[in-house]
């Protein structure tokens, strides 16, 4: 513990102050004008309306979808990223020639921008002339709309995310599978395990920290994806790709509806908030390691 | 029948052989040591006897089933790892479990046996504890006790004593060989520790870049020595050795010393290569005395004393060679000249070159 002779706090404190405080008066703000009409529109004729705009949410089907397919968008983004993304190191756990190589290779979706991920799936998904339509006519299937139809374009946008983001998946792992020690599963080995069984009882838990902070950290960016969804739907077709922080920035942005737009990302700040404690509380349990 | 049979076996990484042509016959129940300084390959022999390792070439056979091309777990022996290799996940009853769970044992089976283990090694109040809140020694217990809850054909010890602080390692020695005693399995231990070696075996291997040295009893190994390694590696305080050359002068059996125009008079059992031939005459500590200069074969310079309390440790300078004893406390200071008696009787004599044992 540092004293409070320490003089490194003369460092610290500053900066934390200015960073409490802009949350704080920023937040304040923002539940204050939540409270209120303001609207572009009406510009300084906006009025005090109370949770108006809660209740206006709740009743709002077309919030009510977006914050579904947010939810739905995340639960699948993050589960299968990182299942695939731990198959994967799984599978690349050998000393391979070229594995400094793939390594390399991996990092190139990550640093990628969204808007050349974005433009390069939306050729890859284009209907007439997109690569994945040629290679399900090789495969003898029908062509699919991908970014057109309303029951799949969401799946499509889901793709390239997984496109995306399970190399960074696969990279967080592979540190952590490489500082892991390897004479436990030595010794599961002696003591009669199969490769399986190695992995299963022995590997996996001893990787489940790391991999619970991947989860972590890729729960909370698909919550808040809105890339790849301007780029390459922009919440069509029919608002069948509209997550909850895109219906947002239509709400604000199109609509000018200043308010209503804050309450939105106030809701989804609240359910991120209560969602992420409740895997958080899952994955990192107070006493001692999961079970 | 031995219990463990290793036959010529060979294990290369690229063009550097780690494994020579190794073979060693185990007889069930014997404490085998595999001895050796690090990278000797005595490690790396016991990981493919564990199955961990695959071999180039050659045969392990474990309890007369040839177990060459089998994985890990199936070849039924127990291993305790220098880094106690914890399930640091599991609590210290389900480490222990762990080999039984994998044998598809039910939940009451185990508990039995975990807790029947558990008393024998006194980790009781242990076992609702993971592996990180325990001290190194309570580790060490879990890591053999997980080893012990099955029946093995073959227990295998990697160095486990070696991450222990001095007076632990002691103790863990100590109850490592009674409990041999008390189950009487075939064990295979690896160590660079000698004292290690000598206390636990009855069978001690040399290895020495990646060739067996020699194999034998502790007391075979300490006053037989195969050749140089062998007696340099064993022994504390280690062996002196004298450069010289030998020489049959009337019948008498002499050695001349390097560097010096002192001749020892050699007893006339003393099987000597040949005259003038490169000679290194070894002596034990034990069989070096200090006397009064005057009627001494041979006099030395006191280099050091490390007083250890009822004797000193005294190293000596024998004509530019180093030579250290144990001594009498006090019987030295450093700077004096002394006089030295060899028993000669006890010498040993390796060829200069090869290192190979003349007598």
């Amino acid at each position: 513990m540092a004293k409070r002779t320490d003089p490194s706090r003369f460092f610290y404190q500053p900066i934390i102050a200015v960073l409490s405080l802009t949350s704080l008066v920023l937040t304040v703000y923002v539940v204050w004008l939540s409270l209120r009409d303001l609207s572009l529109m009406r510009a300084g004729r906006d009025t005090f309306v109370g949770i108006d705009n809660y209740i206006r949410f709740f009743n709002d089907p077309r919030g009510l979808w977006a914050l579904w397919r947010t939810v739905l968008f995340t639960v699948l983004a993050t589960s299968i990223e990182v299942v695939l993304g731990l198959a994967i190191v799984l599978f690349l756990d050998r000393n391979f020639a070229l594995k400094r190589l793939v390594r390399t290779l991996l990092l190139v979706p990550i640093i990628m921008t969204p808007v050349v991920v974005g433009l390069t799936w939306r050729f890859i998904f284009d209907p007439a002339s997109g690569m994945a339509n040629y290679l399900l006519s090789r495969l003898g299937f029908d062509a699919m709309d991908w970014l057109g139809s309303p029951q799949v374009a969401l799946y499509s946008v889901l793709i390239a995310d997984i496109w995306q983001w399970t190399p960074f998946v696969i990279l967080l792992s592979m540190a952590a599978l490489d500082s892991a020690p390897s004479d436990p599963l030595d010794a599961a080995r002696v003591d009669g395990a199969r490769e399986w069984q190695v992995t299963w009882y022995v590997l996996l838990p001893m990787l489940r920290r790391a991999i619970a902070i991947v989860a972590l950290i890729r729960a909370i960016d698909s919550i808040k994806a809105f890339d790849l969804f301007y780029i390459m739907t922009r919440g069509g077709p029919a608002l069948s790709t509209e997550t909850l922080n895109f219906y947002g920035y239509v709400v604000a942005f199109t609509n000018f509806e200043i308010s209503y737009s804050l309450t939105v990302a106030l809701i989804l700040t609240i359910f991120t908030n209560v969602a992420l404690l409740a895997m958080y509380g899952v994955l990192f349990p107070k006493n001692g390691e999961p079970r | 029948m031995a219990q463990l049979s290793i036959r010529d076996v060979r294990k290369s990484y690229g063009s550097v052989a780690v494994l020579n042509d190794i073979s060693i016959e185990v007889e069930e129940g014997a404490f085998v040591v595999l001895l050796g300084p690090s990278g000797c390959g005595k490690s790396t022999l016991l990981h493919a006897i564990a199955g961990l390792h695959e071999i180039g070439s050659g045969s392990i056979v474990i309890g007369g089933r040839d177990v060459t091309d089998l994985p890990a777990r199936e070849r039924d022996v127990a291993m305790v790892f220098q880094s106690y290799a914890l399930y640091p996940t599991m609590s210290v009853r389900e480490n222990i479990g762990f080999p039984l769970k994998m044998r598809g044992l039910d939940k009451k089976a185990i508990s039995e046996s975990v807790d029947r283990v558990a008393a024998i090694l006194q980790i009781e109040p242990l076992l609702e504890r993971r592996p990180r809140e325990l001290s190194g020694g309570q580790r060490q217990r879990v890591a053999i006790g997980r080893a012990l809850v099955r029946d093995p054909k073959l227990f295998l010890f990697d160095e486990p004593l070696s991450n222990l602080d001095a007076a632990l390692r002691g103790d863990l020695r100590a109850e490592i060989k009674r409990l041999h005693q008390r189950i009487k399995r075939t064990m295979v231990y690896v160590t660079h520790d000698q004292i290690e070696a000598m206390t636990l075996a009855t069978k001690i291997v040399i290895l020495n870049r990646g060739v067996v040295q020699q194999i034998g009893t502790p007391q075979e190994i300490y006053f037989n020595p195969a050749n140089l390694f062998v007696a340099r590696f064993i022994g504390s305080p280690p062996i002196t050795l004298l450069e010289g050359k030998t020489a049959n002068r009337n019948g008498e059996l002499l050695f001349k010393l390097s560097n010096s125009d002192v001749e020892l008079s050699m007893p006339q059992s003393t099987n000597l290569a040949g005259d003038e031939t490169e000679t290194i005459l070894g002596l034990r500590p034990e069989n070096i005395q200090i006397v009064r200069e005057g009627n001494a074969s041979l006099s030395a310079t006191v280099d050091l004393v490390e007083p250890t309390g009822p004797e000193d440790i005294v190293t000596l300078n024998v004509q530019g060679a180093p030579s250290v004893i144990r001594t009498a406390a006090g019987m030295t200071t450093q700077g004096s000249s002394v006089g030295l008696e060899l028993d000669l009787g006890k010498a040993l004599l390796f060829e200069s070159g090869s290192g190979t044992r003349l007598s």
